[in-house]
């Protein structure tokens, strides 16, 4: 074990959030020097990841309506950081400048929208809605093009669309994520959704998904069930399933798991969890064998909702439903 | 993050949006484990509901038991939204319709225990056809598929049984297809949404006590702990039969 992971998490700065901001997320630039923390208030803050100084708060939902206009997830703009696109349950993608703090276009995908993804070059938007009826939809946008999708996936789901990434290298892979306990592979060089649907896994309702690895070959799937299992991801072929974490983790108490983080430089993949105190855990995933190497305590008092950690520079960033972000460092 | 917090007993648990003028809440883990539902409540209520569904007022079809656990402090605007699937101790749909899409080793079995099946050559036979795909997936609960099939799914049928909620479960050839049958027929299927209730079918009232017990105990157990604050977030616990009353245990 490297002596960077073994150094104690410590908070080295902390910010309360105004006017109600239960952090959903924590989202990081494609240059990892900021960060975005959208909130269930329709705030999204913006940070600068290395200090945590605030730069920027927009207000991405309508204050008039509260009810039908919930600010979801929020991405960055793979190739110009001053741009972030978010959904909200009001059935709109908007791109929002972070200079100015307007918004500049809006992709209006007509059904509430509850997840996002770009593609790595910058050329696609992909928007996976709610339920409404009897159809959840993706619709895939060229970013340029506003007017109308390039397509509509109805089939696929049958249930919410929790969760859509794109792979980091590959502009046409894409893998959607849903209530229904289905993860779906594309391959997006054909838009007709029964050529663009290869793979499907049979898995809980999907709470996070995402790539990793050397060459992003494979999935991590984090199911509401709390249970954690990984996938390669161009056959769709089982790598392992670790079950419900909370039962598995003996030394620190685990009652949801927040987000996955991979480590490039050396390889190698983390799972963080958390409890109802706010503590964390991150466990070192082995194959078959989640080994804990950090605890982080004190630093939130209610359930944190996202993590991300910068290993090569020491930093942590987490986000909670006690409206409060915390920067810890371990080096 | 000082200022007081709402007494958790007295908020009231809307879902009109008012939440968001409540200051964050501080956490209140004393609690968690503390409060949790008796077996001998559920003893109790269960005992009451099958002497209303069996001899107050019989019916002349078997009554299905429904667990609905009503919700408080969540919000499912931006609390989680999720579905889920419990294994129950004892079979809570015994009728379910299922049908294996098989490989010859699965075929030879599924002809052994009376199973429905389908082989790749009936499969491309439906020729992608959506009409016919929707009919397949109504005519069944539910699918299993050898594993050696399942990746070819998507290419053979299209989207079709996803978009009915019925993508198969797979099937390898070190599982016992009869076990396979028997933990789906035990599985059953809850959803939380935008409402605040979740409603699961946890047997039928030809059980008996000690199996309708088992089960729900289980399914309570799970459930609450999946909502994010556990017991806190359980206003209530009622069982009821199809066509009887609902009893509250908690």
């Amino acid at each position: 074990m490297k002596t960077e992971t073994s150094c104690p998490f410590q908070v080295s700065r902390s910010h309360a959030l105004q006017g109600n901001g239960y952090v959903l997320d924590v989202v990081v630039s494609p240059s990892r020097d900021i960060v975005a923390t959208p909130t269930a208030s329709g705030a999204i803050h913006i940070f600068d990841s290395k200090t945590l100084n605030g730069l920027k708060t927009l207000n991405v939902t309508n204050p008039t309506d509260r009810y039908d206009d919930v600010l979801s997830q929020a991405t960055f703009d793979q190739s110009n950081p001053s741009l972030l696109f978010a959904g909200t349950t009001n059935g709109t993608v908007r791109v929002w400048d972070l200079r100015t703090g307007n918004s500049e276009l809006i992709f209006n995908c007509g059904k509430p929208v509850l997840s996002l993804a770009v593609n790595s070059a910058n050329t696609a938007l992909a928007a996976g809605t709610e339920l409404v009826g009897e159809d959840s939809e993706i619709s895939i946008w060229d970013v340029r093009n506003n007017s109308a999708p390039a397509a509509r996936f109805l089939e696929c789901h049958s249930d919410d669309v929790t969760q859509l990434r794109f792979h980091p290298t590959d502009r046409n892979a894409m893998i959607s994520g849903s209530t229904d306990g289905l993860i779906c592979l594309y391959n997006l060089e054909t838009l007709e959704e029964e050529d663009a649907l290869y793979q499907v896994i049979k898995e809980n309702s999907i709470g996070k998904i995402g790539f990793f690895g050397p060459q992003y070959e494979y999935i991590y799937s984090l199911s509401h069930m709390e249970t954690f299992s990984l996938y390669k991801f161009l056959e769709g072929d089982k790598v392992f399933t670790f079950g419900d974490v909370r039962g598995e983790a003996q030394q620190t108490k685990v009652d949801y798991l927040i987000d996955c983080v991979y480590d490039e430089r050396n390889q190698r993949m983390f799972l963080v969890t958390g409890d109802q105190t706010g503590n964390m855990a991150i466990f070192h995933v082995n194959l078959g064998r989640l080994e804990l190497v950090h605890t982080l305590n004190s630093g939130h008092s209610d359930i944190v909702r996202g993590a991300y950690w910068d290993v090569e520079y020491g930093s942590l960033i987490s986000g909670g439903e006690d409206s409060i972000v915390s920067l810890w460092r371990n080096q | 993050m000082t200022n007081g917090w709402m007494d958790e007993e007295e908020s009231p648990a809307t879902f009109e949006g008012d939440i968001y003028d409540q200051p964050p809440r501080k956490p209140n883990c004393g609690l968690v484990s503390l409060r949790k539902v008796q077996a001998s409540a559920v003893r109790a209520s269960t005992k009451e509901m099958l002497a209303f569904a069996l001899e107050e007022k019989p019916r002349k079809f078997t009554e299905t038991v429904e667990l609905q656990i009503g919700l408080k402090n969540y919000d499912p605007q931006r609390d989680k939204r999720f579905s889920g699937t419990i294994k129950l101790p004892n079979v809570p749909k015994p009728k379910m319709k299922l049908c294996i899409l098989a490989d010859q080793h699965h075929m030879d079995q599924a002809k052994s225990i009376g199973l429905d099946f389908m082989s790749v050559d009936d499969l491309k036979k439906l020729n992608k056809n959506k009409k016919l795909i929707k009919k397949l997936a109504k005519k069944y609960d539910a699918f299993l598929a050898s594993e050696a099939l399942i990746k070819q799914i998507p290419r053979l049928l299209g989207p079709g049984l996803s978009k009915a909620g019925k993508f198969p479960t797979p099937v390898s050839h070190n599982d016992n297809l009869e076990e396979k049958v028997v933990e789906i027929k035990s599985t059953i299927k809850f959803q939380l949404k935008k409402v605040l209730c979740l409603g699961v079918a946890v047997g039928h009232v030809q059980m008996t006590e000690d199996q309708l017990v088992n089960n729900t105990m289980l399914a309570i157990n799970f459930l609450v702990s999946l909502l994010k604050k556990n017991w806190q977030n359980v206003k209530s616990l009622f069982i009821k039969s199809s066509m009887g009353k609902p009893v509250r245990l908690y």
